[in-house]
């Protein structure tokens, strides 16, 4: 038997009697997440305040400095803590994307335009209640993009590190700085400005944090939100 | 109605997030940018200064100058004009000079920390010759470059000194390079500094633009300041247009799947041992090859 509950009045609305209360994420996943949100939106903010020359909280000093010290959380954060989550939970099933993730996605995409109907619309999150784990967790979109986050996060670093000490040599250990100035030599090569690419990252990071605000507070993902703040998730069983 | 309550917020979010950041799109463009039918600034023509005669201009015995910088060694002054669209500026220094500079708004504390515009010239004696580059100061070291060239000169050299005539637009439209926009009544501090000077004090100094304009300047030959392509404006224009483009994702979104036709994922998603994952290819069968 698993877990069940019943709501009691629902007069006006037609979500099903029964519910399965099941763990979606684990306490280190919620706080590893909320803690990030947090980075992200001051790193975010700050970064917006230094491009845009406007200080709402002291002056061009103060605000490059935090922006500083939220890169560094948030590059540990991500880099190591995040990394680690995911080895010690063996999580690298549920985030890794497959061929038939993209293709998932595709399908998503053909159905939203309605080339195909929504019944060929590829679920992508299923509870075993046999082994009381999730076979499959997340969007396949989501799984795309905690890959492609590591790499933005990474990108946002590395142009960042050789930014600052563009500006005010000697906070960053010099090897570590050459080791940057190499990775990006392609960018001279190119003539691409540093600069550009750290706000294209910013960019990036603008658009896939409102895209995953959007789909998280939408109805359909209710359950999934309420996963993430409590851990908890109610899925409905399937009627009779 | 299912989720009645939350559409209605989802939409006012939608709407109101909207409307800001096309406020601030908006916002950039009217301070920062101007905006050609190619989304690049035009190059800037100038009409009313000779800078290609090997001569300086005879205007600038009238012009009030700042005397003895003393920044700049012995002999050394800068004057400063302009017109209704244009800062003039006459500098000299000591053609050994290597470089001087001049730093725009600097922090009265600590000069060449902060992102400030300025300008650079770097000086060569065989032959003589003046490197004038439009920079930004980033910290006690060289400055960096502006993407975005918004200076034309010309230099004339007389015994020992270098004569560097200057013509810069009051607004150059580059952000990036962090230009000071000049405009009838501002009042901008500046400092100079050469190589010979560059560890001592620093006067301030003040630039007053005023509604004056220069008379007696030449009409031609006409002028054109080298401009690249602007990262400032098309930084603003990328801050408008991304956010843009996913609102108008999640309208779409949010009309297809929240408020027409919504997935619903739940009925189906408890399984048993059963249950395998598809493959790609068992997901592509199901999906093109059976009958719906």
């Amino acid at each position: 038997m698993y877990e069940t509950e019943t709501l009691k009045t629902e007069k006006k609305t037609k979500i099903p009697e029964n519910l399965l209360v099941v763990e979606r994420y684990k306490r280190s996943q919620r706080i590893h997440h909320w803690i990030h949100v947090i980075l992200m939106v001051f790193f975010l903010f700050t970064g917006f305040e230094l491009f845009i020359k406007m200080y709402f909280v002291g002056d061009y000093h103060t605000t490059r400095t935090l922006h500083l010290i939220f890169s560094a959380f948030i590059g540990f954060w991500d880099l190591i803590i995040f990394p680690a989550i995911v080895i010690k939970f063996k999580k690298y099933g549920e985030i890794i994307p497959t061929p038939r993730d993209f293709l998932d996605m595709f399908i998503i995409f053909l159905c939203a335009i309605r080339i195909l109907p929504d019944s060929k619309y590829p679920h992508y999150d299923y509870y075993n209640v046999d082994e009381k784990k999730y076979v499959m967790k997340y969007h396949p979109a989501q799984k795309v993009l905690s890959l492609t986050n590591l790499f933005a996060i990474l990108a946002m670093g590395v142009t960042g590190v050789v930014l600052s000490e563009q500006i005010n040599p000697g906070y960053v250990p010099s090897i570590i700085v050459d080791i940057f100035n190499l990775i990006l030599l392609p960018l001279d090569w190119f003539a691409i400005d540093i600069r550009l690419v750290h706000f294209f990252v910013f960019l990036y990071f603008l658009m896939t944090t409102m895209v995953h605000f959007y789909f998280a507070i939408i109805p359909q993902n209710r359950e999934r939100l309420r996963g993430m703040v409590t851990g908890k998730e109610k899925i409905p069983l399937k009627e009779k | 109605m299912k989720f009645t309550k939350t559409k209605v917020i989802i939409l006012i979010f939608t709407v109101f997030l909207s409307a800001g950041f096309i406020g601030t799109s908006a916002l950039g463009g009217t301070n920062s940018v101007t905006q050609s039918a190619t989304g690049f600034i035009a190059p800037k023509v100038l009409t009313n200064v000779s800078l290609n005669d090997g001569l300086i201009s005879e205007f600038w015995v009238n012009i009030t100058s700042y005397q003895n910088i003393s920044e700049y060694g012995e002999g050394g002054f800068v004057k400063f004009a302009n017109n209704a669209t244009h800062l003039y500026s006459l500098l000299v220094f000591p053609k050994d000079s290597d470089w001087v500079s001049v730093e725009f708004e600097p922090d009265p504390e600590a000069c060449m920390t902060n992102l400030n515009d300025g300008w650079s010239f770097y000086t060569s004696e065989s032959p003589d010759s003046v490197e004038a580059k439009d920079v930004k100061f980033i910290g006690i070291r060289k400055p960096e470059d502006d993407t975005q060239k918004n200076l034309a000169i010309e230099s004339v050299f007389v015994d020992n000194l270098a004569y560097v005539e200057l013509v810069r637009p009051f607004d150059t439209e580059d952000a990036d390079g962090f230009d000071i926009t000049y405009s009838n009544g501002s009042l901008n501090m500046l400092q100079f500094a050469s190589k010979a000077s560059h560890f001592g004090a620093h006067t301030d100094y003040y630039l007053l633009i005023t509604d004056s304009i220069i008379g007696e300047v030449p009409l031609d030959p006409i002028v054109d300041i080298p401009v690249g392509a602007n990262l400032g404006q098309i930084k603003f224009l990328l801050l408008g247009v991304t956010p843009a483009g996913v609102f108008v994702f999640i309208i779409f979104h949010a009309i297809r799947r929240v408020f027409t036709s919504p997935i619903q994922h739940g009925y189906e998603r408890v399984v048993g041992n059963s249950y395998k994952p598809p493959t790609f290819m068992e997901r592509w069968r199901e999906t093109f090859t059976s009958e719906d």
